[in-house]
Formats: structure tokens, sequence, C-alpha cells
């Protein structure tokens, strides 16, 4: 799926950065999204990865830019996520979460329910099964991205995979 | 719960690739907002060292026995407890003083004997 941008050479140019970003948007987003629970926080942290991005792109290699782009985003939501929790334990921010109001009842209990369980997991399972089944990347495009093996990533999918299921009840497919 | 419920797909808020453009011709760097970010932690982490320094320093004895004296007397430590009685003759009256020094039990308070005709 990295080809597309690995036929541009280098350097890092705008065209390329907006082409990544058509392209990537979407996944990155619901990735983010997994970490926030806000939408617009969430966009916030896909286009601050693009922007650290560009800022250096005259160290960017476009041939990792892709793996650098999705490294750089899950970096960021980590740090802001973990931020918020520092901000709403010093009683200086509302959480900012979105509510399931708009849902049906069932609905909302079941959106609840999934956000408790991939809340549960472990951010190293949660990166992978979320690169994998939202991104639809290879393991050998996740190990590249986070910098692991591709055993690992293999193990972690199977482990948040399994974590779910126990969690949430049996899935229908995974 | 089903697999696609599971990983459902959200639409993104709209206008992102705009956006993003007018952030890059901009040249938002946005530096700034991450000072922004982080100055009101660090504001707040300084002011708790502060406020603990400040609480620390008012109940230390020696802390306050400084103001009182040199920083060499105070290197010392801890003097052994004298094997004679202590004892200020008339004629030190105008060369020895005596400073109370309280500590944080109101039942415990030190005496600071300090004089220049002492002699060892």
């Amino acid at each position: 799926m990295w080809s597309e941008l690995r036929r541009d050479e280098c350097p890092l140019d705008q065209a390329t950065l907006e082409r990544a970003y058509i392209k990537l948007e979407k996944p990155m987003f619901n990735i983010v999204y997994r970490w926030l629970w806000n939408a617009s926080d969430a966009q916030e942290v896909c286009q601050e990865a693009f922007l650290k991005v560009w800022n250096a792109r005259e160290r960017v290699d476009v041939t990792t830019l892709e793996p650098l782009l999705y490294r750089t985003a899950l970096n960021l939501a980590s740090n802001r996520r973990r931020s918020a929790r520092v901000w709403r334990w010093l009683g200086l921010e509302a959480a900012e979460e979105e509510t399931s109001a708009a849902r049906t009842g069932e609905e909302a209990v079941n959106a609840t329910r999934l956000r408790a369980a991939i809340e549960a997991l472990p951010e190293r399972l949660r990166e992978v099964i979320m690169l994998a089944e939202l991104a639809e990347m290879s393991y050998g495009e996740i190990a590249e991205t986070l910098s692991i093996p591709v055993g690992t990533v293999g193990s972690r999918r199977n482990a948040a995979l399994a974590a779910l299921a126990e969690t949430l009840g049996s899935s229908e497919e995974s | 719960m089903k697999h696609d419920e599971i990983f459902e797909r959200l639409e993104p808020p709209h206008n992102g690739l705009a956006r993003l453009r007018s952030r890059i011709d901009a040249g938002d760097d946005r530096w700034w907002v991450s000072v922004a970010r982080v100055a009101p932690l660090a504001f707040v982490a300084a002011a708790i060292v502060l406020v603990i320094i400040v609480v620390t320093r008012r109940n230390d004895p020696i802390a306050e026995a400084r103001h009182h004296t040199g920083t060499a007397e105070i290197a010392l430590g801890i003097a052994p407890m004298p094997t004679e009685t202590v004892a200020v003759d008339d004629d030190a009256r105008t060369t020895t003083a005596l400073t109370e020094v309280r500590t944080t039990n109101p039942n415990v308070a030190f005496y600071w004997v300090s004089s220049t005709s002492w002699k060892q």
C-alpha cells in the first residue's frame, strides 16, 4: 500500500504531503480517535502530525513518509491523552470526550462497552490492532511503523483480539 | 459484537485538507502552541515546589538558626552534649546572647547560645 508514495523522489514537497493526507486522513483519524475519543481533537492531532513532518521536511525520507506520519500521530495522540489526564486530575480541564447522546439506548450502551474495552487495551496492543484493522496495514508495514519485529506484531494482534473478545463477548470474525 | 462494529470507520470532520493547506501556507510552526500547552503545567509544578520549599524552611530550626549566626558555625552540625554545665559568667553577659529557636512541636524549643568570649 505504500508503493504509491514510494515512486516519488525526495525531497518532500507540499504536493506529496497533500497526497499523503488525502490517502491517510480517514484511517489516521480513526486510529487517533481511539486514543482521544473526540473528533476535533483527533483531527487536530492528525494535522499536527502532518505539520510536524512538514516542518522537518529537509530531514524526511519520502520513502518512509507513511510510517513516519503514523508514528508521529500515535506519539502525539499518546502525549495528548496523557496530558489531558494530568489536567483532569488537577481539575483544570473538564472532560471533553464526546458522549453517545445522539445514539439510541442500546447503541449508547454498546458504544460505552466498546470504548471501555478499547481503553483497557495497553497502548502497545492498541497500536497494533488499530493499524491492522483501521489502516489495513500488513504485518511488515506495522513492524516498520512501530519499529518492532514482525513476529511481535502477530502476537500483539492476537493478544489484542483475545482481550477484546473476552471483554466484549465473542466477535463474529476477527 | 460484530467486527465492523468494533472497528467502525468514522468520517473525519470536513475541510481537513483545506485547513492543513492553510496552516502550511501560513508557515505555522505552532511552536508557541506547544510552549503554551506546557507553560501552565510548568508554572503549577514550580508553584508546588516553591510552596514545599517555603513550608519546609519555615519549620526547619536549623534554617531559622541561619538567620542568627554565620554559616561556618552551622556547618559544624549538632554539637555533642556538654559534659559540664554551661554557665555564663557575669563578665560575659555583654558578649553572650540567647535566642529561642522554635520547632514544629510547640512544646519543644531550642535555645541558641552565642558568645564571642567562649573558648573551647
